[in-house]
Order: structure tokens, then C-alpha cells, then sequence
């Protein structure tokens, strides 16, 4: 850099509110008087700027050369100085300038500058001495006050407190004898600023920032700088200015401010209405900034995984040049802690695809614990269950059906949890009666062409509540549609051909919390009725309310 | 062919004012910072006339500092941590940027710039870094509010930033009269 190129200000790109908020924050930095949230917001606001980064830089250097200018100022007791100049300094220019008198090279400097050490500290340490004892004493001053003034002074001295101990004595006065409540004369710190809310959340168990238990009720008010740990279950918040995000305990947030949090491990998913400000997360491999979309992201030590639901996002590694990379719709990318670049993942290798906090929270509230291999959670069921219709090659569909069924007698079923399925398929049949309310699900196979070669789907749905019956043939399945079925979804088409057969399997293990299939379905439809212990109904929050935060 | 000491000792006197800025910057303590320059300064002295090279000299002592700031770091078990890992990698372009500056250049035009200071700045300005008064004993001495004596500095180093990137522009005159926002 010239001497021309110099420029610690930026004027021109750098908003002067933005430039004065990063030099107060860097004076107070270099003070050592900068609050932890300070120092977080000052972190926040120098990563991927180099134009701030530039101004922070310039601000160090100008307050070391104002110390060294200063502090040597005429009139002013060198002695006095705590640290400028430097006892090393003085030696180092005092052997440049016996250079030509004696070769530096024969010098034992080590041990001068052993001493030169010592000699600053033992200054230091007298001049702290000398601050700490010559405190000025407070200036006393006398003021003549006429005698009638002191007269009245005392009366009303005597008056005031005859009105103070009033109600303290008995049978005056509160029965405490405890009126008064001290007046709160300390002005109260300002509050930190509302940045987000808690939208819902789903066996979640939180901590603070410094590992304290911690409880948030509906609606709470998080603040600016807040530190949170969500030690499990999931979470939505809402953020004052910008996103909707759902975590997945265990992961550990900050605040940033109102569109912005940092993300320093576990998953969360992002949803940014399209007028949103650019929401971005700050994570220990660089920054992520929403360009309106649905995001999730996975930090897991040093490695950053962001995927795109849907929309555009920008990713910019910590480290190197910072290029940013723009990443669509199904689109991943990683990010190391202190690794230059951002690397592309090859599609359908992200881990988040499919199970990032959105849909994992989705299926928490809908009783399902995991999924895994060929099956996918599909929330909204067709119009109809025929041939052709909610199709996939790859993956069987789990359905939610009716829930809170009570059964007002025993129904037909194919096989009652747990054990796996039985032998003579054909033939079996069972009755389950149960008192308690039962949810439903149907697992719905259906190719889109038929195809006797097809692979099979194998997969196994874990539950969050005990199955309490399978219903795998067709007759079982008519005679149990009306009454777990959904309403206004065609059960009928196919009716004969949903049933599955020797060639397919599914178990209930033990535990009676996971089903395992294997499904033949080359040439027909394979559906699996799973009935499971009910839950209680849940209440959706309404996402649309138009004012974001929950003032109580 | 390796540096001799003298070279060495030239680079850690011209560098002194520069490296002591950057390891400020990272440890935000100036006490510890003098303290961590003076390390500098004898690993320089005993270690760095092993290097071959000198222009590798000056991020060789900047290595060495930053090195040097998290060992003081460490001993001291400070919590939280200053400043970003991945900030203060990337803080590192802006350091290599300034290693061309001429240090004792910018100092005087520092020094001219104070001109531009209104006498409450300057007077501000002067206790913090001449007398080396913390700002609440500014804030104490001049019966102000501790955030108030922040606002001032902030603001007199904004106009000092102003006042010294037009002076690199447009040497050697440098207009003395007062900013009127001071």
C-alpha cells in the first residue's frame, strides 16, 4: 500500500453510522471495557467486511501512534508515563545508535533486554503505586449559612423525621409497621432490545449460555445478544425483521440482532418471507445469508452444511479470498472452520435433504420418531390411493390417517405389535380392541408403471408412541377404511390389490416402536395400515399473524 | 545467507509501533500487549537472525506476535475469547495491507490532525492517550458520563481518519481549522 492508497476511513462506503458504531465498539475493545456482547457484536460486525475490517485495523494503529505522540508531550514527566516510550525501545535505539561503536553482533542483548523487561514492569508497578496514592483529595468547602437558616433547617429536619417513624409506631400505621418501601433512587439499566420470539416448541429442554436450566413459555421475548442452548427437542422462533427458524436440540444459538443469529453447532432450518431483510447466520466456517428462500444448515465442529429447500442463498467461507458461492433450489454446500472456499456437494449427497430440523420437526408432531431408507413422510394425502396416482420408484409414502379413533368394539386387523409378519399371510386375521384413542397411518407403495423387476423398497418407520396393530391385507384394510381413513379420499380403486403378499415382510419390534418392511410392489399397489397409540391433538400457532413478536 | 543482528533489531524498531497495534488488536488489553511486544522483541533478537530472508522479516515477527498473543491468552485463561478465529484470519489482509505505510509518516500527520480536534476533543483526546487515563477516570475527573467521553473519542478519531486520508492525498498542507462537529 502507497501512502496515497492509505484510507482508515472509507467515507464513501462505509455508512457513518455503521463506521462510528465499529470505532466505539474498537475503542472500548482496546480498553478492555467491552461487554461479552460487545465483543460478539464487534466479531459480527468485522466478519467478510473488509471495509470494516480496514477502519478497525487503522483505529489500533492510530491509538497506538496518539500514545507514543502524546505521551511524550512536552511539560509531561517522562517518569509519569506508564508506557510509552518502552524500556526495550529505549535500549533497541540506544544500541542502533552505538552501532558504529561497537558490532552488534558481539552484544549479549538477552540479558539487557531481560532487564529492560524487568525495569518497565517495576515502572508500571510504581507508577500504579503513585495513581492509587495520589488520588486528589476531594476540595472542602466552607460556606457561611445564616444562623435562621439553620434554625429552620433543624425544624424541618425534626418534622421529617417525626413523618418517618409515624407508621413504625404501634397502632400507627401499617401493621408491619413497614409502609415505606425504600425509594429506588439507582436509574434502571437500559433493557436489551426484543429481537425474536418463541413461536412453539416440541419437548424442548433449554439452557442459557452459561449452561443454567432454563424455561421459556409461549411467546417469549428473546433479546439481543441472548445465548441459548437447546439441549433436545425442536423450537420455531421468529425473528423481529426477517425469518421463521425451526432448531433441532442439541444446538447452541446467539441472538445477533433482529435478522441475524449465530449458529455455533447442531441444525436448524431457515424460512425468509420474500420482503424480509437479508436474514443471515453467522457460523464458525463463514457466513450464510438468505436471498429469500428456505434454508437449513448443520454445524457440527469445524464443518458447515448448508442445503437450499428452496429459493437462493449465498454462502461465504471464514477463511481465504471469500468468495461468495450462490446455491438454488436442492442445491448443498460445505464450509470448514479456517479452510478457504466453499465446496459444492454432489446432489443428493446432503445430509440435510431430507432430514433437516423442518421436516424432522414435522414428523415429531406427527408421531414419528425416524424414518430411514425407502420412505419419506408425505403430510398431505392424495385424492386418491389408486394405481398412478401419489407415485414414487424409489420410496414408499407414510401417510398420517385419522387421529383419536376410538374403537366402540374389537376390528379386524392382520397382525396385533409386536412380531412380524405371519406365516400363512393369506389367512391371518386378529381383532384389536383397545380403549384408549388410536392414530393411523398408511404406508402406501405405488410404482409409476408396473414393472415385475422392480427392486424392492425396504425401510423402517420409527414411532414416538407404542404400534398397536399392522393391517396388511385388502380385507382388512376395506373393512377399516371408513373408520381410520381419511374423509374424501379414495380408498376404493385397487381395492382388491393393496394387500401384500408372501414375497413381502414387515416386523414390529419388540419395543413396538418400529416397523421394518421389505416391499414387493412390481406389479400392484402395497399399503400398510399402522395403527399406534393416539396423542393429544395439537393447535397450530398461526404463521401469519402480522405483528411478529408476542408482546405479553 | 542469514540476518544479522543488527538488521533485525532495525526491523523491530521501525515495526515497534505497528506490531504493537496488531497485537492489541487481538488481545484488546494493552497491558498484556506490552507485555507480549517485549516477547516479540527478544524471540526476534534470539531467533530471527536464523531467518534467510528479510523481506520475510516483518510477517515473520507477525507470526511470531500472534503466536505469542494466544500463548498470553492462554496463560491468562481469558474467557471469552477476544476476537474470532476466522475475524482475526481475515483481519490479517488489512495488517499486510498497512506494511508498506510509512509508520512515522502517519504519525505526523496524526499529530498535525489534531489541529482539526475541537479543545474538548483535544483535551479528551490528550488524557486518554498522553496521560494514559482510562475513560472512567476521564469520565470521573471531568464529572461526564463514561459513555459520553466514548462518544467523544469516537468522534475524534472519525475526523482524525478523515483529516489523515485527505492529508495522504494532498501533501504536505494540511488545513488546521477545527472540525465544527467536535
Amino acid at each position: 500500500m502507497s501512502q496515497s492508497d492509505y484510507n482508515p476511513g472509507d467515507a464513501g462506503g462505509i455508512a457513518a453510522n455503521e463506521q462510528a458504531r465499529l470505532i466505539g465498539l474498537a475503542l472500548r475493545y482496546l480498553d478492555d471495557q467491552a461487554s461479552d456482547t460487545e465483543h460478539r457484536v464487534l466479531n459480527d460486525l468485522l466478519a467478510d467486511r473488509p471495509d470494516l475490517q480496514r477502519v478497525f485495523v487503522s483505529t489500533c494503529l492510530h491509538a497506538r501512534l496518539l500514545s507514543t505522540r502524546l505521551g511524550g508531550a512536552e511539560g509531561l514527566d517522562q517518569e509519569s508515563q506508564p508506557y510509552t516510550p518502552h524500556a526495550i525501545g529505549q535500549l533497541l535505539e540506544e544500541l542502533l545508535a552505538d552501532e558504529a561503536k561497537q558490532p552488534l553482533v558481539s552484544v549479549d542483548v538477552s540479558a539487557q533486554l531481560e532487564d529492560a523487561r524487568r525495569r518497565t514492569h517495576e515502572r508500571r508497578a510504581r507508577i500504579q503505586r503513585q495513581m492509587l496514592a495520589e488520588q486528589p483529595p476531594q476540595p472542602v468547602r466552607v460556606i457561611v449559612i445564616p444562623r435562621g437558616l439553620v434554625y429552620a433547617g433543624i425544624a424541618a429536619l425534626l418534622v421529617l423525621a417525626g413523618l418517618l417513624i409515624q407508621p413504625l409506631l404501634p397502632g400507627r400505621g401499617s401493621p408491619g409497621g413497614l409502609a415505606h418501601e425504600p425509594v429506588e433512587t439507582v436509574p434502571p439499566a437500559p433493557e436489551p432490545a426484543v429481537v425474536a420470539s418463541l413461536v412453539d416448541q416440541t419437548n424442548a429442554l433449554w439452557s442459557d449460555g452459561d449452561g443454567a436450566d432454563l424455561t421459556l413459555g409461549p411467546n417469549a421475548l428473546l433479546t439481543e445478544g441472548q445465548r441459548l442452548v437447546l439441549r433436545s427437542g425442536f423450537a420455531r422462533l421468529r425473528l423481529r425483521d426477517s425469518a421463521f427458524i425451526t432448531l433441532q436440540g442439541p444446538c447452541r444459538i446467539e441472538l445477533i440482532h433482529g435478522n441475524a443469529i449465530r449458529l455455533d453447532g447442531g441444525m436448524m432450518t431457515a424460512i425468509c418471507p420474500e420482503d424480509a431483510a437479508m436474514f443471515y447466520v453467522q457460523t464458525p466456517g463463514g457466513r450464510i445469508t438468505d436471498l429469500g428462500t428456505e434454508f437449513a444448515i448443520d454445524v457440527r465442529g469445524d464443518d458447515v452444511e448448508s442445503y437450499v429447500v428452496q429459493g437462493l442463498i449465498e454462502v461465504v467461507s471464514g477463511a481465504g479470498t471469500r468468495e461468495p458461492m450462490l446455491l438454488g433450489t436442492d442445491q448443498a454446500a460445505l464450509i470448514r472452520r479456517g479452510v478457504p472456499g466453499v465446496q459444492m456437494l454432489e446432489p443428493g449427497k446432503s445430509r440435510l435433504a431430507d432430514r433437516h430440523p423442518a421436516v424432522a420437526l414435522r414428523l415429531a408432531q406427527a408421531g414419528i420418531a425416524q424414518l430411514s431408507d425407502s420412505v419419506r413422510y408425505t403430510p398431505d394425502a392424495p385424492p386418491s390411493f389408486g394405481f398412478g396416482v401419489l407415485t414414487s420408484d424409489t420410496q414408499a409414502h407414510l401417510v398420517p390417517e385419522r387421529r383419536g379413533v376410538r374403537l366402540a368394539g374389537p376390528v379386524p386387523v392382520t397382525m396385533i405389535a409386536p412380531g412380524q409378519i405371519p406365516e400363512d399371510i393369506d389367512h391371518a386375521i386378529d381383532f384389536l380392541d383397545h380403549a384408549r384413542p388410536i392414530d393411523s397411518y398408511l404406508l402406501h407403495a405405488n410404482l409409476s408403471q408396473r414393472d415385475a423387476q422392480a427392486p424392492p423398497l425396504t425401510g423402517t418407520a420409527r414411532f414416538e408412541r407404542p404400534i398397536l396393530a399392522v393391517i396388511a391385507l385388502s380385507q382388512h384394510h376395506a373393512e377399516t377404511d371408513a373408520l381410520f381413513g381419511l374423509p374424501g379420499v379414495d380408498y376404493i380403486a385397487h381395492r382388491d390389490h393393496r394387500g401384500l403378499e408372501q414375497s413381502d415382510f414387515f416386523s414390529v419390534s419388540p419395543d413396538r416402536l418400529t416397523l421394518t418392511f421389505k416391499l414387493n410392489t412390481g406389479l400392484a399397489v402395497d399399503d400398510l395400515r399402522i395403527l399406534v397409540e393416539g396423542q393429544a391433538p395439537r393447535i397450530e400457532p398461526d404463521l401469519t399473524d402480522p405483528n411478529p413478536l408476542h408482546y405479553p | 545467507m542469514p540476518l544479522d543482528q543488527q538488521t533485525v533489531i532495525r526491523a523491530v524498531v521501525a515495526e515497534r509501533d505497528r506490531l504493537y497495534a496488531y497485537i492489541w488488536s487481538m488481545l484488546g488489553d494493552a497491558h498484556l500487549a506490552e507485555d507480549v511486544l517485549q516477547d516479540v522483541t527478544v524471540v526476534a533478537i534470539e531467533k530471527a537472525t536464523e531467518l534467510a530472508d528479510e523481506r520475510v522479516l516483518v510477517s515473520w515477527l507477525r507470526t511470531t506476535a500472534r503466536y505469542k498473543s494466544f500463548e498470553a491468552l492462554r496463560a491468562k485463561k481469558r474467557r471469552p475469547p477476544v476476537m474470532d478465529a476466522m475475524v482475526l484470519d481475515q483481519l490479517e489482509s488489512a495488517w499486510e495491507a498497512l506494511d508498506l505505510l510509512e509508520v512515522s509518516e502517519l504519525a505526523d500527520n496524526l499529530e498535525r490532525c489534531l489541529g482539526r480536534l475541537t479543545p474538548r476533543s483535544r483535551q479528551i483526546v490528550a488524557m486518554r492517550y498522553g496521560n494514559s487515563m482510562k475513560s472512567g477516570e476521564i469520565a470521573e475527573a471531568l464529572g461526564r458520563k463514561v459513555s459520553s467521553v466514548y462518544q467523544v473519542l469516537t468522534r475524534a478519531h472519525r475526523v482524525l481518519a478523515d483529516c489523515i486520508r485527505h492529508a495522504m492525498r494532498t501533501e504536505p498542507g494540511i488545513s488546521p481549522n477545527q472540525d465544527s462537529k467536535t
